[in-house]
């Protein structure tokens, strides 16, 4: 099994380059397609709402502002797949097709974005969003991609690495053993990984013979390189140690306590959401 | 998102082989390991409680009756497995491998069926359940809506009988709605090794929220040719035309999504995945 189809969704913004690159990178060891998502509202729908009605040519006006603010993000676009397919030797291509290196091709659609992209995440094998930290709706989609469609996202990190090194940080939950499988192309892939068990006082304790003996099954041989009590340790650290290991690639469950709980608490899926030092891949 | 390891769970009953035998014949196809996994309570819980004090004979041949069904239990679980194993020349293995051939091997668990599902399931690529029909229907059903909802792993329901092979053929049951795009990508490794898959859409094409079309070119850049063909005006249940359609045409495996959320999969697919469930005539792959 390998991926074959990487959604990207883009918005026009400097991230954009970033979020491609690592795209392509996972893509390479498949020369799998790359799709580059510009989901935005239709222009003529977002119109501001100011209490009182607007004139006709303040309509048209605001609309033609709008129209002219997505075409300049999608040139934008455009620029960016273009230099990122000759640093990264792809493959531009105007339709979804495969071929003997990466392929990118761009789509514009309309309609609101975590929607748009999250009915287009249904039939991909993974979708690459972008830094969250200066972006809400970013993080909104990432959020939503995640908890409402069930589908697995990797987050970008700049600048982006090669996927050589992948740490998985496990608790025995559900959520953690679908991020596991949902890299399984990476894993298979990857030159080493690596298996940090954390575990906490009121959850399972660490049982690593499982997830070693599952990923096994796959031909992973996987090494155990930490364990620890959750509770005993800052709740960033995962990302930490996963730096300290020289990880290219963290592979984690996401949001496996009540999404209440991470919020209250302030959780690790937030923390790494809004600081990630390192690409992360999340599955719920 | 690649099938290495399927979990079969055995109890000892009649239809084990049925299960280890479709198990084997789709890891054939995929070579993957078959993990089979004998389940039983653990026998303490034999004992009754009762405000009377239990007399020290009545318990132990209470536990004597409860060790001697669980030997029974158990060895007719390995007999399945080894008869299984040895028809389709899989080798024994102690710990799960990849290789060629299918590696395959038996374990016993003691604990609640449903609890050790829970456990086993997430790590896992698919479940195998046996068929549903019978008495011990209920036994089946809810421990396979909860792998298959739950814990969110996509499991294969075996029919009365195993066919020589599963998945040579597949047929797609399309509504373009989550669960049919979740069961899609979660067989991917079998559509991909499959010689013919088709769709059958159970919806007129204008009225699907995924059209057929970005389906089928999503399985194209995984390198895999679908047809389709469309079930219009049906007279019978969908999940009933869906069987007779695959049964007419030799296909081997039906592939669907099972207990989707939209009202319509609510109405129509939620019942059609309980008809399924129970009138299962061949292998059948439901993801969530």
């Amino acid at each position: 099994m390998s991926f074959a189809k990487i959604l990207v969704p883009v918005d026009g913004s400097d991230r954009d380059a970033c979020t491609l690159t690592t795209a392509v990178r996972a893509a390479k060891p498949f020369n799998a397609h790359v799709v580059a998502l510009f989901a935005h509202p239709d222009p003529a729908e977002a119109l501001p709402i100011i209490g009182v009605p607007l004139t006709a040519e303040a309509m048209g006006a605001v609309i033609d502002g709008n129209t002219r603010v997505f075409r300049d993000k999608a040139k934008r676009i455009h620029d960016t797949i273009a230099r990122v397919v000759v640093t990264e030797e792809a493959h531009p291509t105007a339709a979804p097709r495969r071929d003997e290196t990466v392929t990118i091709s761009f789509r514009e659609a309309i309609g609101y974005p975590p929607e748009v992209i999250g009915e287009a995440a249904m039939l991909a094998d993974l979708t690459v969003c972008g830094p969250t930290k200066e972006s809400p709706q970013a993080l909104e989609t990432a959020i939503d991609l995640v908890l409402t469609h069930h589908r697995p996202i990797l987050l970008a990190s700049c600048p982006p690495p090669a996927f050589r090194k992948v740490v998985i940080g496990w608790n025995n939950g559900r959520a953690a053993a679908h991020a596991v499988s949902a890299a399984m192309p990476l894993l298979e892939k990857a030159d080493i990984v690596e298996l940090i068990c954390i575990e906490e006082a009121a959850g399972p304790s660490c049982d690593t013979d499982r997830v070693l003996s599952y990923l096994k099954a796959h031909g992973v041989s996987a090494s155990e390189i930490h364990q620890g009590m959750w509770d005993a340790v800052p709740h960033n650290t995962l990302s930490n140690l996963a730096l300290d290991h020289n990880a290219d690639l963290l592979v984690i469950g996401a949001f496996d306590h009540s999404r209440i709980r991470e919020t209250v608490f302030g959780g690790v899926t937030n923390e790494i959401l809004a600081r990630r030092p390192l690409p992360v891949l999340l599955a719920h | 998102m690649s099938i290495a390891k399927i979990l079969v769970p055995l109890t000892g009953g009649q239809k084990d082989r049925v299960s280890l035998d479709t198990a084997f014949a789709l890891a054939k196809r995929l070579n993957a390991f078959v993990d089979a996994m004998f389940v039983y309570p653990d026998i303490r819980e034999a004992i009754p409680t009762s405000d009377m004090p239990i007399s020290s004979e009545i318990m132990q041949s209470l536990i004597d009756a409860a060790e001697a069904a669980k030997k029974k239990a158990s060895s007719a679980a390995r007999e399945s497995f080894s008869m299984a194993a040895a028809l389709c020349d899989a080798r024994i293995v102690s710990q799960p491998e990849r290789g060629d051939p299918v590696t395959t091997t038996y374990r016993e668990e003691t604990g609640h069926f449903r609890d050790v599902l829970d456990r086993e399931a997430i790590l896992s690529d698919l479940v195998v359940f046996p068929t549903m029909t019978g008495t011990d229907s209920e036994n089946v059903r809810q421990p396979l809506i909860d792998v298959l909802t739950r814990q969110g792993r996509p499991v294969l329901l075996c029919a009365e009988r195993a066919p020589k092979t599963v998945g040579s053929a597949v047929l797609i049951g399309w509504d373009g709605g989550a669960a049919a795009a979740q069961a899609l990508c979660a067989s991917l490794p079998i559509l991909e090794k499959a010689d013919a898959v088709q769709f059958a859409c159970v919806r007129p094409s204008d009225t699907l929220e995924r059209p057929l079309n970005d389906a089928k070119e999503y399985l194209s850049l995984h390198g895999i040719k679908a047809c389709e063909t469309l079930i219009e005006a049906p007279k019978l249940p969908i999940a009933q035309e869906l069987l007779e359609t695959a049964a007419a045409s030799e296909y081997d495996l039906l592939v669907c999504g099972g207990y989707g959320h939209s009202r319509m999969l609510e109405t129509v697919f939620g019942g059609t995945t309980d008809y399924l469930l129970s009138h299962a005539t061949m292998p059948i792959f439901l993801a969530h």
